[in-house]
């Protein structure tokens, strides 16, 4: 049992891409907002915050889940995975690194989100995929300037890549 | 577009649960969040608590007896389309699959989608049409529904305030088959219109289920399709048959004439993909 008034805060602990933080959060906190402002992770983007536009996306304990749609106080204790702990080092990971030579990013907004969504995609289906499931898997992600030929293109090639 | 402020419980029983719920008046419950939440942001639904279900073991898990399977009312949709569905129950994993994105599908959950009963979603459809009962629990005891007394209207149910659902149970029946439909702008978009057609034997009997989705304030079945469903007569089903049942709405997304017309499309393709599944 939990319980925590409205004009107070509580103790959470999150590890985000290994790392626990521990913050002090309302109820109305926003998952995305406490990676962004509290723990400073400006990779996670926040577009239309009613879970539509999917930019920000994360993984929390491996699966996807849009941060702008959880509240924080219910997540306390979980593992985290934004974009910027996808490679897990400094540099761009075979995802990333697809995106790039691709061309499946201009703005780069959207472009966490798609990451995040096509992490779990590759990780929880056994490829090569079909064009026909990666449609499907980001459909749920909106980009409002490359278009999605190209990002269908980079997740296509690391399917192809990983399956050998 | 952040959530108003209010405040927070996390109890560990439905008892605790239904007991703030009928304490508080502007209390709320929180199943995935996935309606309530966009809710909150853009601050059309303004309670004074969030009561978080999640941390209540009961209202999880799926579990299959001879005669029905019960699917707990925290179970996530993903949940529900990963689970090896008996032969015959199809239409419940391909509808579930159109359910939102696959990072809403992972939060949403079976009783938080019956309960906010959006007239457009799958699962109210999907219950109607397989003749599930939705189990509510409050401080007054327990009591169980079938989904066709449970759906009231345009985001409306006979849920009372201080209840919450805890289960569905979807009876298992013998020779079931089913066929499930739906035309949306886009995978994972609210749907234009959805169909279900579901049969089964049942005491020596051929009983069916012809349900759309989409087309009226809730899910609505369709007699005479069902009727021809059982004894095997050939029934055009055309918009002007569902226009005796359905009166849908003109929106930005489709005129009333279109939905109509998708619905018939939708209805013809949930009986046929019944009709023609492989037996294995």
């Amino acid at each position: 049992m939990k319980e925590v008034a409205a004009e107070s805060r509580t103790e959470i602990t999150l590890t985000v891409n290994g790392v626990a933080h521990t913050v002090q959060v309302s109820p109305r906190r926003l998952l995305a907002d406490v990676l962004r402002d509290d723990i400073g992770l400006k990779g996670t983007n926040l577009g239309c915050e009613h879970g539509y536009c999917g930019a920000c996306t994360v993984l929390v304990d491996g699966e996807t889940v849009r941060s702008c749609l959880t509240l924080a106080v219910a997540v306390d204790g979980a593992d985290i995975t934004t974009v910027e702990g996808l490679s897990g080092s400094d540099e761009l990971n075979d995802l990333q690194r697809a995106f790039q030579e691709a061309h499946a990013l201009q703005c780069g907004f959207c472009t966490p989100g798609f990451l995040i969504t096509a992490t779990e995609l590759l990780d929880s289906t056994e490829g090569p995929l079909t064009e026909q499931q990666i449609r499907e898997a980001i459909a749920g992600n909106i980009c409002r300037c490359t278009g999605y030929v190209h990002i269908v293109e980079a997740i296509r090639r690391v399917s192809e890549a990983r399956a050998g | 577009m952040k959530p108003p402020l209010f405040a927070y419980y996390r109890p560990n029983s439905v008892a605790e649960a239904v007991a703030r719920l009928a304490r508080e008046e502007g209390a709320v419950p929180l199943a995935g969040g996935q309606s309530l939440i966009p809710m909150l942001n853009m601050r059309l639904a303004r309670p004074t608590t969030v009561v978080d279900l999640g941390g209540i073991a009961d209202l999880q898990g799926i579990d299959v007896s001879p005669d029905s399977i019960r699917l707990g009312a925290r179970v996530t949709h993903a949940a529900l389309e990963k689970h090896g569905w008996p032969h015959g129950y199809e239409a419940i994993p391909e509808g579930v699959r159109q359910i939102g994105y696959g990072a809403i599908r992972n939060r949403g959950t079976v009783g938080g989608s019956l309960a906010h009963a959006d007239p457009a979603a799958e699962l109210p459809a999907l219950m109607l049409a397989f003749g599930a009962s939705i189990q509510l629990a409050s401080p007054r005891g327990e009591r169980s529904m079938v989904a066709d007394d449970f759906f009231l209207g345009y985001y409306e149910t006979a849920r009372a305030s201080d209840e919450i659902i805890t289960s569905v149970r979807i009876p298992v029946r013998d020779d079931l088959r089913s066929g499930f439909s739906e035309l949306s702008r886009r995978r994972g978009d609210f749907a234009i219109a959805l169909a279900v057609a579901v049969r089964w034997k049942e005491a020596g009997r051929t009983e069916a289920r012809a349900v759309v989705g989409g087309l009226d304030v809730r899910p609505r079945r369709i007699p005479e399709v069902e009727e021809a469903l059982v004894t095997g007569s050939e029934l055009a089903i055309t918009a002007d048959l569902l226009a005796r049942h359905v009166h849908p709405a003109n929106d930005v997304h489709a005129s009333a004439e279109y939905r109509l017309e998708v619905g018939a499309e939708m209805l013809r393709r949930a009986v046929w993909s019944m009709e023609n599944r492989e037996d294995s």
